[in-house]
């Protein structure tokens, strides 16, 4: 019998690859299911709905929008017993608990005596989210093929934040770093990111995030460094230290940092 | 510091080499074998590097090996070990550590540091043993002796030399880890090495103080042969990932995995299939199909311009993928014809071919189509760029049978070698003959072949091209003039000089100068509507003059360009060598193998080369799928405009004969690898095939005596190259015939020395079968131009010189065919032997009518219909000229009659032939047949009435050509087969290509006789000639009733593959086996043991019987007996 997590990874991998094809970018990283599912009911529900529901929010949304009716059906489907049991977990008062209970009774309702209830109520939650998947493959393998609904996704995907993230990294000439979705979470989370209002306010942000993450300590002590030039408990002081940065940036540390700095700071200085 | 950013810039181009040293620390075995991690045993260690060498019993040396053999990757090289190295070289002996580097992504090839080939691909990864390895063959061991120590230190020695010489480039980097003062790699060697390379080229990880400051390399370090690190090189690593400056390697499996589209998903491509595609054209995967992340601004702008700027060597999928191509309106011709072609059932198509000038888009065009058939999942794509070896149709049939059997698609190949169409045709033919559905797209330069075949690529804008050109352009920010209808499409590839490096330049307004260049184009496509491709060029120097474009600025030179024009290759600096190189490949589209290039410039030459490409942005250099490193220009279109200032054809020849002294064969591929291919690919361009025959003729003579002088220093030679060195001699004789530059003494003396080596290669080195056909042709052509020096000498020839001569070209022209019964070029050759001997008049009246009769029944020989349309025209053309001379009645009156009193069997021949010309075809037919049966038994022993005899019984017999039309019955009764049988056996004269047929016919009557274990015989032995003849895998006859209907046969599976490609048949009605493909009859059944199969017809192709299931209405080819 086929393990229904691999036939889940592999559904969403051809949907993955699909994307790829269209827009040059693969889907989110679905892996966190597989740890999950093996944990419990709850643990795969929020790790579902953190990538059905949040992290794959744009591409489902596309491809939902051109689906069929019927495909269309199924998708909702999915998306409301998801959200149900989401938000049952979390809420006391929801007000579709009932269809959430539902929902799990119908889960369990042919499990033979001494089932473990919560692996049934995983597989079945496996096998709706494997049948959105498959419906959204379905509509993905379609864009793929058609030059200017591929153009459209792909316009679609960018103004995700990872691909906002991933954009600053591309013009800075680099790769994303492993901890590429820490990176991200830290963007969402910028307490500037509320008042930007065009795309160029939040690829700015974006960068001072990218740029920010990106930086190794100081090869120098940073308490010695202002104390080198006479700045320890001087508002100047950042002014610096931003500046220190930037040169160890460039390859170089230690006292080769603080030669250059000499040479650098008083003009920095005397133009404030 | 800088010198990291380089290094990191080193890691990321590649190539990237890993020397991986014995580690740190010893451990002495009793201790280490306890332990569950990897050691290297303390009793190898010599005590002083001079000391002798410690030797290990092979016990306990095959017993440290087991014990560290399970041991999992070390901590420091987690990081280091999924890299995607170019080349992995260990002073280590355990089999544990290739084992380590093993991923899906890529093959693992653990070798000894002498076995060969040396390669650089990343997905087929050699790990060199320097000093042996336990777990290589008992030969490459590790030294167990003092003479095997200093053997191994030797091997080491130069396997080093050869990654320094030919592997590393100087754009490289090796990285040392886990090497210490006591490894066998001793300082020294170490020292050596660097020594040979540019600085930055080496770096050693985990360097310790005693390390950083040995003398000699604390000396390396000095001088920046050698970084030393004390860090190790997995931490380095770990570091330069995280901050996101060099790739992640360890999590790449999924994108590393080859995925081919099909209709609903993806094939997953296996590594070994796809190292062995990748030598021959790279499957188009979803790595090639995969546009660029959205984007706007400088990084969009950046894109556009770096696609502008590609050069045509690499094409830009990803660019092409994001859409940044201006479409072009053929393109959805060429798609439709394509996909025309992929829907005939028949597959009877032939190549698709798209033709057009320098500059028309052709390259874009044909990614262009590859990404779309690709990504539309209705066929495989394979694309091969320009710059490959010509290719392998058996590496082709591999991945087509792969394609196939997992998705039932077929596979196009996507050949842009803008090669002679006779090549793709060739090609097409070789893969129909192995029964493959893969249909040819190519490229090619104009020419006046009109065929349905043919596309053309304009070099004009159309209306609707140039109206888009606005919008087009405007998406990146470029305001230009509208361009108006019939623009020229050089403007296209030059736009990327008009445009500023930046962003910023462009809203500046740096982009002004594209106006006036554009003005001038606009002049330019006024007046260069429907010009020659040489008027064309010279229009688009002067308009790009007029403009203010200084294209000689896109090149070095230390001269002014008067000076320049006028210097021998010699006299000019390294950088003005390594142009003059780059442009004269390069304005013939050719890249050059950069160590071909480095060879020529010498050590002074890889210190500057880096900096030459990075300076000079006309020049590029580029690395293919499997590792392979070129030079070449940015596009055809600059080198051609450059090289019209730079190089004068003396300067040209002297480039030409400079890489033909310094290229080097690879031994271990039987096409010679990159640089032979090289030479062929120029010496095409501007040898006696190409278009530029006149311009380059007078200089045949020295380029001969380069390959001469190449050969005679002892180099290895190839037989390829011994073929361009005769193929440039005879020209050069042919040329002396006419201008005297050779008495007719020396041209005889040489014709005769490239007989002799032509001779000699076929005996004595080991050929492709294209090679050896065209060796063959060549050393028919070599003689048959000796006879024709003969014949027109002052003096009477000889006749028995002739005679032997005349013997030795039909000898050759004979062998030519057995190689490829099929090909029109020894027939040629005879033909216009034939032809230029009988006109020059010297030659006897036997010897002129033998030699007439020899080439028209070699022309006759030949199905027109399974040649090119330009070889049917060359075909029709000899057929005419010697049906002319045999036609001269004069000559046939006075000397047919005296023939046929001497028996000779041309006169047979002649008067067989004359009665078939008869209008009445059954009746000439019967009164040919009677002339040759009614002939002595002796004219059976002459290849030619053998033939005739045998192709004029089969259709006087049965009505039909032989071996024409799919699926006929024969209505034979038993002793129709006995007679036929016995004729066949009476034909010992048939010519060596002739045996194909008579094995077939034989095997196909011994079968109707109920002789069916000699039967299988006969197709075995006719299987082992390996021909690639046009009908190999059609069913011509189908086993038959005397009364012509086909026999029906039962039997069952005896066994099957389970992909259903190959089974075998118990056949009730024979008590035999015969061969039957499972798919044929089902797409799921029939594969397993004793299945019964539905009733069945045997059908007969060259690989022998064959079960042939029955389809209801199934149109049956029937011919009838007389």
């Amino acid at each position: 019998m086929t393990d229904p997590i691999l036939s889940l990874l592999g559904c969403a991998q051809q949907l993955s690859n699909h994307k790829r094809m269209a827009t040059g970018s693969p889907i989110s990283d679905p892996t966190a299911i597989r740890d999950a599912y093996e944990k419990s009911f709850d643990a795969l529900v929020t790790a579902i709905f953190r990538w059905y529901g949040e992290a794959m929010r744009q591409d489902r949304a596309f491809l939902e929008n051109l689906a069929n009716s019927s495909q269309r059906v199924k998708l909702g489907c999915f998306w409301n017993s998801l959200k149900d049991q989401r938000h049952d977990k979390e809420h006391d008062d929801y007000d579709r608990a009932a269809e959430a209970r539902r929902w799990r009774e119908h889960a369990v309702a042919s499990a033979a005596p001494g089932t473990d209830s919560d692996v049934l109520l995983r597989d079945a939650l496996i096998a709706e989210l494997h049948t959105a998947l498959q419906v959204l493959l379905a509509v993905a393998l379609h864009v793929a093929k058609d030059p200017l609904l591929a153009q459209s996704w792909s316009e679609r995907a960018a103004v995700t934040p990872e691909a906002e993230v991933h954009n600053v990294y591309s013009n800075l000439g680099l790769q994303p770093p492993r901890n590429f979705e820490y990176v991200v979470r830290q963007y969402k989370a910028h307490p500037w990111l509320r008042s930007a209002r065009k795309p160029s306010d939040r690829a700015q942000i974006a960068q001072t995030v990218v740029i920010g993450i990106g930086l190794a300590p100081l090869s120098i002590a940073y308490d010695e460094l202002l104390d080198e030039f006479g700045l320890v408990g001087d508002s100047s002081a950042r002014s610096l230290l931003v500046l220190a940065y930037g040169v160890e940036a460039s390859g170089h540390s230690n006292a080769s940092t603080v030669s250059i700095l000499k040479s650098i700071w008083p003009i920095v200085r005397a133009t404030a | 510091m800088s010198s990291q950013r380089d290094l990191l810039a080193r890691i990321a181009a590649g190539p990237r080499f890993l020397l991986l040293g014995q580690g740190t620390e010893r451990t002495p075995l009793a201790n280490g074998i306890q332990r569950r991690e990897w050691f290297f045993p303390a009793e190898l260690t010599p005590e002083q590097p001079t000391s002798a060498f410690p030797a290990v019993d092979a016990t306990r040396l095959a017993e440290y090996d087991r014990s560290v053999g399970p041991c999992s990757v070390p901590a420091q090289l987690t990081q280091v070990a999924p890299i995607a190295w170019n080349g992995v070289l260990t002073s280590r002996i355990d089999s544990a550590t290739v084992r380590w580097f093993e991923a899906e992504w890529r093959r693992v090839v653990p070798l000894a540091a002498q076995a060969g080939p040396y390669l650089r691909s990343t997905t087929e990864l050699q790990v060199r043993y320097l000093y042996g390895g336990l777990g290589l063959p008992q030969d490459e061991w590790p030294p167990a002796s003092d003479l095997e120590w200093i053997d191994s230190q030797r091997n080491a020695s130069d396997a080093l030399s050869e990654l320094a010489r030919n592997l590393i480039t100087p754009k490289g980097v090796l990285l040392v880890e886990d090497w210490s003062l006591a490894d066998w790699l001793s300082p020294l060697d170490l020292y050596n090495f660097a020594s040979r390379l540019a600085p930055g080229q080496v770096h050693v990880f985990s360097a310790s103080e005693e390390i950083a400051h040995h003398q000699l390399i604390a000396a390396a370090v000095s001088r920046g042969a050698i970084a030393v690190h004390s860090e190790s090189l997995g931490a380095f690593m770990e570091q330069a990932i995280g901050q996101g400056l060099l790739p992640e390697h360890s999590s790449t499996n999924v994108e590393r995995a080859k995925l081919i589209p099909t209709h609903t998903g993806f094939l997953e491509l296996k590594v070994d299939l796809w190292n062995r595609i990748l030598g021959t054209a790279r499957p188009v995967d979803l790595e090639l199909l995969e546009p660029f992340p959205f984007a706007k601004g400088p990084l969009a702008y950046q894109r556009f311009r770096s696609f502008l700027g590609a050069s045509e060597g690499a094409p830009p999928w990803r660019a092409i993928a994001s859409g940044l191509k201006l479409p072009r309106t053929y393109e959805q011709k060429l798609l439709a014809r394509v996909e025309l072609a992929l829907d005939d059932p028949s597959g009877g198509r032939g190549p698709v071919i798209l033709q057009g000038q320098t500059a028309s888009g052709k390259s874009l065009a044909l990614v262009w189509l590859a990404q779309a058939l690709a990504r539309s999942g209705r066929a495989a794509v394979l694309h091969q760029s320009r710059r490959r070896d010509r290719p392998i149709a058996t590496d082709i049939e591999a991945f087509s049978l792969w394609v196939e059997g997992e998705s039932g698609l077929p596979t196009v190949l996507i050949w842009d070698g803008m090669a002679d169409p006779d090549d793709y045709f060739a090609l097409d033919r070789q893969l129909r003959a192995r029964g493959q559905r893969v249909l040819i797209v190519g490229s090619t330069y104009p020419n006046d072949t009109s065929n349905g075949y043919q596309l053309t690529a304009p070099i004009h804008l159309d209306a609707d091209e140039a109206a888009a050109v606005g919008p087009w352009l405007a998406e990146h920010g470029i305001v230009l003039p509208p361009t108006g209808a019939g623009a020229d499409t050089s403007f296209l590839a030059l736009l990327y000089r008009a445009l500023p490096e930046t962003e910023s330049g462009l809203r500046r307004g740096l982009a002004l100068e594209l106006r006036a260049a554009e003005s001038g184009m606009e002049a330019l496509s006024r007046e260069s509507r429907q010009q020659e491709p040489d008027t064309r060029i010279t229009a688009i120097a002067r308009a790009l003059a007029a403009a203010g474009f200084d294209i000689d600025s896109l090149a070095p030179s230390d001269h002014t360009i008067e000076e320049l024009a006028g210097l021998g290759f010699a006299e000019r600096s390294t950088t003005e060598q390594l142009s003059a190189m780059l442009l004269c490949a390069g304005r013939r589209n050719l890249n050059l193998p950069l160590e071909l290039a480095l060879r020529v410039v010498g050590r002074e030459g890889s210190t500057v080369i880096t900096d030459f490409v990075k300076r000079f942005d006309i020049f590029r250099w580029t690395e293919d799928a499997d590792g392979g490193q070129y030079l070449g220009v940015r596009t055809r279109l600059e080198a051609e405009l450059l090289a019209r200032e730079e190089l004068t054809d003396l300067t040209e020849v002297e480039v030409a004969t400079s890489f033909i002294r310094h290229a080097r064969a690879d031994p271990f591929t039987r096409t010679g690898g990159d640089e032979v291919q090289f030479i062929v690919d120029l010496m095409e361009q501007i040898g006696p095939q190409s278009e530029e025959l006149s311009r380059f003729s007078p200089w045949y003579g020295e380029l001969a005596a380069a390959f001469q002088e190449h050969r005679e220093a002892g180099a290895y030679t190839h037989p390829r190259v011994v073929l361009l060195e005769a193929n440039l001699t005879r020209e050069f004789v042919k040329r002396s015939q006419r201008n005297g530059e050779l008495s007719a003494e020396d041209r005889i003396v040489r014709l005769r020395t490239s007989e002799d080596l032509l001779t000699r290669t076929l005996e004595d080195l080991d050929t492709t079968s294209r090679t050896r056909l065209n060796l063959y042709v060549e050393l028919a052509a070599s003689v048959g131009s000796q006879l024709y020096e003969l014949v027109n000498s002052s003096s009477a020839p000889d006749r028995e010189v002739v005679q032997s001569l005349t013997q030795r070209l039909v000898d050759a022209v004979m062998h030519a065919r057995e190689t490829d019964p099929e090909n029109i070029y020894p027939v040629d050759v005879l033909a216009w032997s034939a032809k230029d001997l009988v006109t020059a008049g010297s030659l006897d009246k036997y010897q002129k009518l033998a030699l007439l009769v020899d080439a028209q029944a070699s022309l006759d020989s030949l199905d027109p219909q399974e040649l090119s349309p330009k070889q049917q025209a060359k075909y029709r053309s000899r057929q005419a000229e010697i049906a002319q001379m045999l036609g001269d009645s004069e000559l046939e009156a006075r000397y047919l009659r005296e023939l046929l009193a001497i028996d000779d069997p041309a006169a047979y021949y002649l008067l067989a032939t004359r009665a078939l010309g008869a209008e009445n075809r059954p009746a000439g037919l019967g009164v040919a047949l009677e002339t040759l049966l009614q002939a002595p038994k002796s004219i059976r022993e002459d290849w030619k009435c053998a033939r005739l005899m045998l192709d004029l019984y089969w259709e006087s017999k049965t009505g039909a050509r032989l071996m024409r039309g799919e699926r006929n019955t024969v209505p034979f009764t038993e002793e129709d087969w006995q007679e036929c049988l016995d004729l066949l056996g009476t034909l010992h004269g048939a010519a060596g290509f002739d045996q194909y047929k008579i094995s077939f016919l034989r095997g196909l009557a011994l079968f109707h006789l109920g002789s069916i274990s000699s039967a299988q015989d006969e197709y075995r032995r006719l299987g082992s000639l390996g021909l690639d003849v046009s009908r190999r895998v059609h069913l011509a006859y189908l086993a038959s009733n005397p009364n012509g209907t086909p026999r029906e046969f039962t039997g069952r599976v005896a066994s099957a593959t389970p992909d259903g490609r190959r089974g075998r048949a118990w056949v009730d009605q024979l008590k035999a086996e015969v061969d039957f493909v499972p798919l044929r009859f089902s797409p799921v059944d029939f594969r397993s043991r004793n299945e019964t199969l539905p009733t069945f017809h045997i059908g007969f192709n060259y690989r022998g019987p064959i079960a042939d299931p029955i389809r209801p209405g199934q149109n049956l080819g029937s011919v009838q007996r007389r």
